[in-house]
């Protein structure tokens, strides 16, 4: 059964986790984000996954933070870390270090982590010396971290009783790329088998974490065919820069591919940023997926920064895919929406959609509302109160989406996107928006070697 | 006679060619959504709203944009340069009801008229009548 967990980013999404975390699986909580708010966090993950809860979670180590990255800007590979640090002034002088949360992320997970990082900069792959070591500090940071916070805190010892573990320990991972992906291949298997070897009694997963290109390398084949014979439970996979609307039908079915080769050997397999296209890989074989609440269905492992506020835009749930709000209403005419009852019957009929047009069609533009958010701010941004629509829009189209994906089968689930193909692409103004339902159609209808 | 090259170049010739069919009330870049209208114009004594994308070259992209623009313009049109009409494919924007502007440096021409937006959606019109401050 298809598995989804959200991808807890900051603190400021804690209402649509209290509110819609229950319509799925579980969380995954960023290791930094719980040495930056230990207690909030914690208080949070008891409240959600406790023992009384059907909801569990992951903990990422996020240990990729730490190793060698690509300069989003100059391609460079860089080695300082420099997108974990920040100014910060030390005795009157400012000072570019990691910032607090990665610092004491570092010193938590154990002795063997200076292996990886030092001194400010990550470590060439064949001065990792010490493996054993490395995973141990990373498998014991999520399986005795909380207690060590909580042993240090006397609010948080109200939970000491009732603390969740996590659903499975991810091993120790690092960004692969072209320049290092003959020695890290090698590496996160051995980091896999290590720690599921030396963890009988419990669910490890080995984290995958590549460069796009790397899905058509031998050496990622060689090293799925590695993981799966390894006593790992599954993997999680992260494809940088992997869009699944975007890319071509040869990288969407090598991506099922993987999945299939998983599931055949017995493997769970997850994809750790994953849109409407990987929940129906799961009738392909992928276990599952995890993305954020506004929505995070696909990440670059370097965040692209200084580009402001991103708008979180409407989910056309026919189409899967995110859609600017005068779009939809200019489609409204090809589509045959004249009222509130067509839009339910066509468009959405969650909560969000059926509260919002309670006053009249035209009141979905309120999912697009606009502002300056300054006087002299020369581009408007949506506002907060928009946002906050879509996100709890689609949070609960894709909990709906996921029971879908559950009960039905694949033709079904095909016919559904053919349907939607159909009428949308009567659209003028969707021309061009709609090509990966074709993709996904011939990908998904193919024989999967 | 001088080719127009750049985009800006479009918007002085077309300002001036609303402004004598009465839309004296103009907005350069106006927004509405993400986008951002090239020239959006009023006029008073009319109550019609009409609003323009310029493109040099990607006519397929103006049409998008211009039925988008249907949603919040009485009419609608594209203007193009005159030098480079042979690259465009009129009757796609017939088919719409989008109106088509031929430009040069000294005069404009209307090579289709612009029908009158169905897709007028009346509190979109008001809020950009409102929203915009409106220059000379």
């Amino acid at each position: 059964m298809a598995q989804l967990y959200l991808r807890y980013g900051s603190h400021a999404e804690k209402e649509y986790y209290l509110k819609a975390l229950s319509l799925f699986d579980g969380m995954m909580v960023g290791a930094n984000l719980l040495e930056a708010t230990p207690a909030a966090t914690i208080s949070l993950l008891v409240q959600l996954c406790g023992k009384k809860s059907k909801c569990s979670f992951f903990i990422d180590p996020m240990t990729y933070a730490f190793g060698e990255y690509i300069d989003p800007a100059s391609k460079d590979i860089r080695k300082d870390l420099d997108w974990i640090k920040s100014d910060q002034k030390i005795r009157g002088q400012t000072v570019r270090q990691l910032k607090r949360s990665y610092r004491k992320l570092a010193e938590s997970l154990g002795t063997g982590f200076t292996s990886v990082y030092n001194n400010g900069a990550s470590k060439a792959v064949d001065q990792f010396k010490d493996i054993s070591s490395l995973c141990n500090g990373v498998i014991e940071y999520q399986k005795n971290r909380f207690n060590e916070l909580i042993g240090k805190d006397d609010e948080l010892n109200q939970f000491i009783d009732s603390l969740p573990k996590p659903k499975g320990l991810l091993s120790p991972y690092f960004f692969i790329h072209e320049g290092n992906k003959k020695s890290l291949f090698e590496l996160t298997c051995q980091m896999a088998q290590y720690c599921a070897d030396s963890n009988l009694n419990d669910e490890v997963y080995s984290v995958l974490c590549i460069d796009k290109p790397l899905l058509n390398d031998p050496l990622f084949d060689a090293c799925i065919e590695k993981l799966v014979t390894l006593k790992i439970k599954g993997l999680w996979l992260w494809i940088s820069r992997f869009q699944e609307e975007n890319e071509q039908e040869q990288l969407l079915e090598k991506y099922l591919s993987v999945a299939n080769k998983a599931s055949k050997s017995g493997k769970q397999i997850f994809n750790m940023h994953g849109g409407y296209f990987s929940l129906l890989a799961t009738h392909k074989g992928l276990t599952g997926m995890s993305h954020g609440v506004g929505y995070g269905e696909q990440k670059d492992v370097m965040p692209v920064v200084g580009k402001g506020i991103p708008t979180v835009r409407y989910y056309l749930p026919p189409v899967y895919k995110r859609i600017g709000i005068p779009e939809i209403q200019r489609s409204f005419s090809a589509i045959e929406v004249k009222s509130v009852e067509d839009f339910i019957s066509k468009i959405c009929d969650c909560a969000i959609c059926r509260g919002i047009l309670k006053k009249d069609l035209d009141a979905f533009k309120e999912f697009g509302e606009m502002y300056r958010s300054s006087e002299d701010a020369k581009r408007q941004a949506q506002t907060p109160a928009a946002a906050k629509k879509c996100r709890y829009h689609f949070l609960l189209t894709r909990a709906k989406e996921l029971k879908r994906v559950r009960e039905v089968k694949l033709d079904t689930l095909i016919e559904d996107i053919d349907n939607a193909y159909a009428s949308w692409s009567r659209s003028q103004v969707m021309k061009g928006s709609l090509e990966h339902i074709e993709r996904w159609k011939k990908v998904l209808s193919g024989k999967i070697e | 006679m001088r080719e127009i090259k750049k985009e800006k170049e479009l918007l002085k010739p077309i300002a001036n060619y609303l402004k004598d069919k009465g839309y004296a009330r103009q907005m350069v870049e106006a927004c509405f959504f993400d986008y951002a209208i090239d020239l959006y114009g009023y006029s008073e004594k009319k109550r019609r709203c009409v609003a323009i994308e310029l493109k040099l070259y990607d006519w397929k992209k103006a049409l998008k944009q211009a039925l988008v623009y249907q949603l919040c313009a009485d009419y609608v049109y594209v203007a193009f340069p005159e030098s480079s009409l042979t690259r465009v494919q009129i009757s796609a924007f017939s088919e719409f009801g989008i109106g088509f502007i031929a430009v040069s440096p000294d005069r404009c021409r209307q090579v289709l008229k612009a029908k009158k937006s169905i897709e007028l959606m009346s509190h979109y019109k008001s809020e950009m009548i409102r929203m915009t401050k409106w220059g000379d």
